[in-house]
């Protein structure tokens, strides 16, 4: 019996706000414990959340670029359940009305184009960290991470293997450091994911019980702990038994799931919307505001890239995983059509100048000015002195001579000064040529440009003068 | 000159503006009733004379110097002990919170600081507010000033005793299905439900985050519309505080003619409300007419759905809102050996128990729909109702109570108690400013309240309305 697997993941993202969700303090990793910490965010009797409407906005920005429905009129909710890291004994997160629902991504699954749904983006609010290891009979709690924002996005069971979630996670990281809502530091914890798997027999139409995993702190383990729950669920199946809804927790040590709880022990979390928050209205005119500051999206550049500019794959992955050079290249393109220079150039070289420059550097190129060698030395010291491409050339030297006049009068003058080597040339020492050549150079000071010296330089002899 | 504890607040406050008294005079007035009636009466769980005497002296001499002072300045004010008072004991009422000191001031306390007001201490109540007769009280129970072997009434029992036997001039105290209403009425003084969204709730300790408000409660409705100039102002660390331009300066020559009064026909015409009561308030009604108001007899058979909308929407938000109380970080945790369990088994008393467990219950996946969803629909349906009565109506009147304060552990079956509620939550699921006023005595002598409500954000003309018929029915609430 074949089996096909349906995937569906459940990403967490903390995002990059200034403050803490539903408090002033700072939202930051790596400060000293419970720095960052105030009545509300450690839920001291009587204290009350406001609602920080840059992570509404970021909220709704991953929206947009998912292609999401907004909701108009959300709100969060209150999720009850006690946990020594969760001072207030529930967390405000949102159940009943999530602020983005039906949206997709696109990924690319062995050069086929796929859409994974999007369920929903809901908000929710980090916990605080529990440090287990420094001492042996005590557990501490360190509170900075208390109310540190963190969006949900949760798919629809479509991803169908490995490949395809892999492809997901990686273009949803990317598209959040695009629009600039998260770092997605995956080793601070910015980055998390539960997994959803499912077998089921191939062709079948109904998805088999749904297995969940909790606890994978990066994606490396989220794609093994997948590998190792579809292959546990085949042989299961492959031996007669049944496959359980449950929840199973990934040991990353042992890269293995074990049993957290059955689907009957699961908690009932006793949902209902937060009195202390009221209804959030998202009018459309923030709503297309927000959609003007997003920029054209990793999916869409793969595509421009490899179609419309004839890219490599991994020359366009290349530059796409590093927007700022994404972006430089979308600005050199406007202004030049060597592609793949350009792509060449951003890749191996890139430096901070203005596209307008780089492009009379890859222009220069072209001419035979100067030679590809020396393109990156050439914008080390645009960089470096903030200065033009051909004040560059000048600072370094490498103005190049193209000018074939000149090039004939240098030639003519070191061949006058060297007949003997002219002689020896045309007696059949052909390398004696080497020498003029090099004697031409050393009279311009290497800025001849050497295959129109090569030329000429024949030409002029074989005419015998 | 009468005793100073005897005066009324506004009283106190021109005798000091004048220079007649100095704050400590006043003080040690307060100071020395509380010395003689708080073994009987348990009005406060903690006082904080010491810091109050301080801080009389400190105005005395600024006053002295002839700096600017606000009208309320160095008149003391007592708080309920649901309010965050930082560096002072704030228990709730609940053995939960014995020992627990709050690090920062609720916003309402931050207000009566900056208008220099001296706090002389934190007012008895029932446990987490939950109760209406001030029985519920970890730290014992409040008596009734009039009739020590009656109840105060609840939950916010100890400022309204503290009112009444002259152990303060003003207080705060809370409401969130009748507990400023109903203990003013017991106690024969007046207190206000404002407006929810109109006083920030921060730092107010919650019991149900929808309905709770922070009140003020006095002998008449002058003091009350002072200390509500002090206390209604917008917090932007409170999301349900809005930002509104309340005008108390004019609280006089209100007239009710013309005004239209809407009188519920479900309560008046049953068997809910006691005859007692319903003579002085039917009184009262007259006196209204008398003085040019119309009122007219509406039907709002909800009246009695609001019960349950409150009961099931409270206890709810309860469950969740007291779930954090685990003795781990803060309050009540007796030994090492102590597991979370065990203390909540033991902190808790029964009347908070109850409703977490029922709360807890409401909330389950499996009952949402049937309970919470349903109580939420109605209440939105009452809110509907009650805009339409007030397109027509400016005010609508009840008794505050159906009965008069009663025995101490005078059994009642739960049920009963929460009866006790119906004519105060529909102000409190709607949101609505309702005030409850003395409007004479029953038979046995005990005060019977009559309750005002008026539409959302008019609390103002609220109080108008009750200054004007409080002068009319002139009932004599003189410190026992």
């Amino acid at each position: 019996m074949e089996y096909d697997i349906r995937i569906g993941l459940e990403v967490h993202c903390e995002l990059n706000t200034k403050s803490k969700m539903f408090c002033s303090c700072k939202n930051s990793f790596g400060d000293s414990p419970n720095e960052n910490c105030c009545p509300v965010c450690t839920g001291l009797p009587g204290a009350l959340p406001s609602l920080n409407k840059e992570a509404v906005k970021k909220a709704i920005k991953t929206g947009l670029a998912l292609n999401c429905q907004i909701n108009n009129n959300t709100y969060l909710d209150r999720k009850n359940y006690f946990y020594p890291d969760l001072p207030k004994a529930y967390q405000i997160s949102q159940f009943y009305e999530p602020i983005c629902q039906n949206g997709y991504l696109e990924i690319l699954d062995n050069d086929i184009i796929k859409k994974i749904r999007i369920k929903e983006i809901h908000f929710e609010e980090d916990a605080g960290k529990l440090i287990h290891d420094r001492y042996d009979d005590l557990t501490l709690i360190d509170y900075n991470r208390c109310g540190v924002p963190l969006i949900e996005i949760v798919t629809m069971p479509d991803i169908e293997n490995i490949n395809q979630a892999k492809e997901f996670l990686d273009g949803i990281k990317l598209l959040l450091k695009y629009i600039g809502v998260s770092e997605c530091k995956m080793e601070q914890g910015m980055l998390r994911c539960d997994v959803n798997v499912s077998v089921m027999e191939k062709g079948s139409e109904t998805l088999g019980n749904r297995l969940e995993m909790k606890n994978i702190n990066s994606f490396s383990a989220a794609i093994k702990a997948i590998e190792y729950e579809a292959k546990r669920q085949i042989e299961e199946l492959r031996k007669g038994n049944k496959i359980i809804s449950q929840t199973r927790k990934w040991d990353s040590i042992n890269e293995k799931s074990v049993l957290m709880r059955d689907k009957e022990e699961s908690a009932d979390y006793r949902f209902f919307k937060e009195p202390d928050i009221p209804f959030i209205e998202i009018d459309d005119k923030i709503i297309s505001e927000i959609k003007r500051e997003i920029p054209i999206l990793p999916f869409e550049r793969f595509l421009t890239y490899t179609k419309k500019y004839n890219l490599s794959k991994d020359d366009a992955m290349t530059l796409i995983r590093d927007k700022e050079k994404s972006d430089f290249f979308d600005k050199c393109v406007l202004i030049n059509n060597n592609y793949k220079i350009i792509s060449n150039k951003i890749i191996n070289d890139f430096a901070k100048i203005s596209p307008e420059e780089f492009c009379r550097v890859i222009d220069f190129v072209n001419e035979g000015r100067i030679s590809n060698s020396s393109v990156g030395k050439i914008f080390q010291e645009m960089e470096k002195n903030n200065i033009s491409a051909s004040d560059a050339l000048d600072n370094l030297g490498l103005n190049q001579i193209n000018d074939e006049n000149y090039i004939e009068e240098i030639i003519k003058t070191v061949l006058e000064e060297n007949e003997k080597a002219v002689e020896d040339f045309k007696n059949g020492k052909k390398n004696a040529v080497g020498f003029l050549i090099g004697q031409c150079m050393i009279k311009s000071k290497g800025k001849l440009n050497p295959q129109i010296l090569n030329s000429m330089i024949y030409k002029i002899i074989e005419k015998g003068e | 000159m009468k005793e100073l504890y005897k005066c009324k607040g506004f009283e106190l406050a021109s005798l000091l503006k004048k220079k007649e008294v100095s704050s400590k005079e006043i003080l040690q007035s307060f100071i020395n009733q509380i010395e003689k009636k708080e073994k009987f009466l348990s009005s406060y769980i903690t006082l904080d004379l010491e810091n109050a005497l301080k801080k009389a002296e400190e105005l005395d001499i600024k006053r002295i110097k002839g700096e600017d002072l606000s009208f309320l300045a160095g008149i003391p004010v007592a708080v309920k002990d649901n309010i965050s008072t930082k560096g002072l004991l704030t228990t709730c009422g609940s053995k939960m919170l014995c020992n627990y000191i709050p690090v920062y001031d609720a916003f309402a306390v931050k207000c009566l600081k900056e208008s220099e007001m001296i706090i002389l201490g934190k007012t008895n109540m029932d446990e987490f507010a939950m109760g209406s007769t001030g029985e519920n009280s970890y730290f014992g129970v409040t008596k009734n000033p009039r009739d020590i072997k009656k109840v105060a009434g609840g939950s916010s029992s100890g400022s309204a005793a503290a009112i009444l036997s002259g152990e303060a001039p003003f207080s705060l105290g809370t409401d969130t299905g009748g507990s400023i209403r109903l203990p003013a009425s017991y106690c024969g003084i007046v207190g206000l439900k404002p407006t929810y969204g109109a006083v920030s709730r921060n730092g107010l300790i919650p019991f149900a985050s929808g309905y709770d408000v922070i009140g003020p409660m006095g002998r008449c409705v002058k003091d009350v519309s002072l200390l509500s100039q002090i206390i209604y102002k917008y917090d932007n660390k409170d999301m349900t505080c809005k930002n509104f331009n309340f005008d108390f300066s004019n609280l006089e020559n209100y007239s009710l003619k013309g005004k239209k009064i809407a009188v519920i026909k479900e309560l008046f015409n049953s068997n809910i409300i006691s005859s007692d009561v319903l003579e002085k308030v039917n009184k009262a009604l007259k006196i209204i007419e008398n003085m040019g108001g119309i009122i007219e007899e509406i039907s709002l058979p909800e009246i009695k759905d609001a019960l349950w909308v409150y009961y099931i929407i409270s206890s709810a938000q309860a469950s969740s809102n007291l779930s954090k109380y685990d003795g781990i970080r803060f309050g009540f945790h007796p030994d090492e050996d102590s597991d979370i369990e065990k203390i909540r088994t033991n902190a808790f008393g029964t009347e908070v128990k109850r409703r977490i467990i029922l709360g807890t219950y409401i909330l389950s996946s499996s009952q949402y729909e049937k309970y919470y969803q349903r109580a939420v629909n109605m209440q939105n349906q009452l809110i509907e109702k009650l805009d339409k009565i007030f397109d027509k109506f400016d005010f609508i009147i009840t008794p505050t109570s159906p009965r008069t304060a009663h025995e101490i552990s005078e059994k009642v079956n739960n049920k009963n108690i929460y009866d006790e509620d119906i004519c105060t939550v529909f102000a409190s699921v709607t949101g609505i400013p309702s005030i409850s006023l003395p409007c004479g005595v029953d038979s046995s002598d005990m005060p019977v309240g009559i309750e005002i409500s008026s539409k959302k954000f008019s609390d103002h003309i609220l109080l108008k309305m009750a200054n004007a018929l409080e002068k009319e029915i002139g009932f004599d609430n003189d410190i026992v």
